[in-house]
């Protein structure tokens, strides 16, 4: 009987870890950010996973999930273009900086910073649910929403939230629809606990990097 | 009851994992993350997290050791250029401030080979006789054929229902 990850139905949040475990290791030592290497693919998986819980999320997510999608597929289309070139996300950022591309709208840059954004979102979204899982789902987004993404977020952005979380299922709904087949929640709650301390510090030094190159104060409209 | 099985990359983690919860040798992959089943034997229902052991992956383990009541800890006995290695990683899981109150079952694994360190071997070459104030046990198994796992968790678990009637708590102390 052959067992491998590909036949394997596995949730968002053990996949995330996965990802997590080829990206974690990859971090700038001491303060030589310039020298450090994030993958690009195991980066959108990653991404693409938070996509997936963005749609369990339901329409509420609409406007990120659209923002996310288009970050994704900008930075896809990039290292498709030269996938050996590519292949860190740090090279993508210097280069575009070497040629003052960092801050242009349509900018691989400026992807990769929306894309971290949206990966603190839902770092802090799972850290709060794993802390309070009962926690009406409506406060916990509006919380996490407040400290990850409204500092940086104009008046358009934020009505477009405001709107949207009025529609957010209840926590326990959401907390059903990331388990696995036959879960329960402490298993649940120990995988999420595990995500977020991969991913914190992962986050932190992406933060380091996206602060080298200037991106780090950047808003939307 | 929560264990969490560590072991260098190629000891035999998931194919002890797999032939503890469906009784059968599963042609298995290298782990990147973790594989979690539940174990129920005697009573006693393990949650068992078997977690990926290649080196660059080993400094993950820590983010795995929060409220663990027990390690397994594999070693493949046929593997004598890294029991050293073994060893080294060994040491630094048992003394983490979560793992401190653990008990601890070490496979040495892949008895059925020829060359393989005998289990008294391996355990000399983890330090065990040197441990203090520390439940430990070993066992040489053979993961293909089932030998000796469940003498293991048989150990595992007279433990663990020990500890638990004597009022133990499974949280080591931490210092920070």
């Amino acid at each position: 009987m052959k067992r491998s990850r590909d036949m394997e139905k596995r949730s968002e949040i053990k996949s995330a870890i996965e990802e997590l475990s080829m990206l974690v290791i990859v971090k700038p030592e001491g303060n030589h950010v310039m020298i450090a290497h994030i993958p690009t693919k195991p980066f959108l998986s990653l991404c693409h996973l938070v996509l997936q819980v963005l749609d369990k999320i339901g329409p509420t997510m609409a406007v990120l999930r659209q923002d996310v999608s288009q970050n994704i597929k900008r930075l896809e289309v990039m290292h498709e273009l030269n996938p050996s070139m590519n292949s860190n996300l740090v090279e993508i950022l210097k280069s575009e900086a070497s040629k003052g591309k960092s801050r242009k709208r349509s900018s691989c840059s400026k992807a990769f910073l929306w894309l971290t954004r949206s990966l603190d979102f839902s770092s802090a979204l799972l850290k709060s649910l794993e802390n309070d899982p009962k926690k009406d789902m409506e406060q916990i987004v509006q919380e996490c929403y407040d400290v990850t993404l409204s500092p940086w977020h104009g008046w358009i952005s934020s009505a477009a939230f405001r709107v949207a979380k009025k529609l957010v299922p209840d926590s326990k709904t959401f907390m059903d629809l990331l388990k696995e087949k036959d879960e329960n929640c402490e298993t649940l709650k120990e995988k999420m606990q595990i995500l977020v301390s991969l991913l914190v510090p992962f986050l932190e030094d992406v933060h380091c990097i996206l602060k080298v190159y200037n991106l780090d104060r950047i808003k939307s409209t | 009851m929560r264990v969490v099985m560590l072991g260098l990359d190629a000891a035999g983690k998931t194919t002890i994992l797999y032939k503890f919860h469906i009784g059968e040798v599963l042609s298995t992959v290298p782990t990147i993350g973790f594989n979690v089943e539940k174990v129920q034997y005697k009573n006693v229902i393990f949650t068992v997290w078997d977690v990926g052991g290649q080196e660059k992956l080993r400094p993950l383990w820590r983010h795995y050791f929060d409220n663990t009541d027990g390690l397994i800890y594999v070693v493949d006995s046929l593997d004598r250029e890294r029991i050293g290695k073994a060893k080294q990683e060994f040491q630094t899981i048992i003394n983490d401030p979560f793992m401190l109150n653990s008990v601890i079952l070490v496979f040495a694994n892949k008895q059925d080979l020829r060359g393989a360190m005998t289990p008294m071997e391996v355990c000399e070459g983890l330090g065990l006789f040197d441990l203090k104030n520390r439940k430990w046990h070993i066992q040489g198994t053979c993961a293909l054929k089932g030998d000796g796992l469940y003498e293991g968790l048989d150990w595992l678990a007279s433990t663990l229902k020990e500890r638990k009637a004597a009022g133990y708590s499974s949280i080591g102390t931490s210092s920070f």
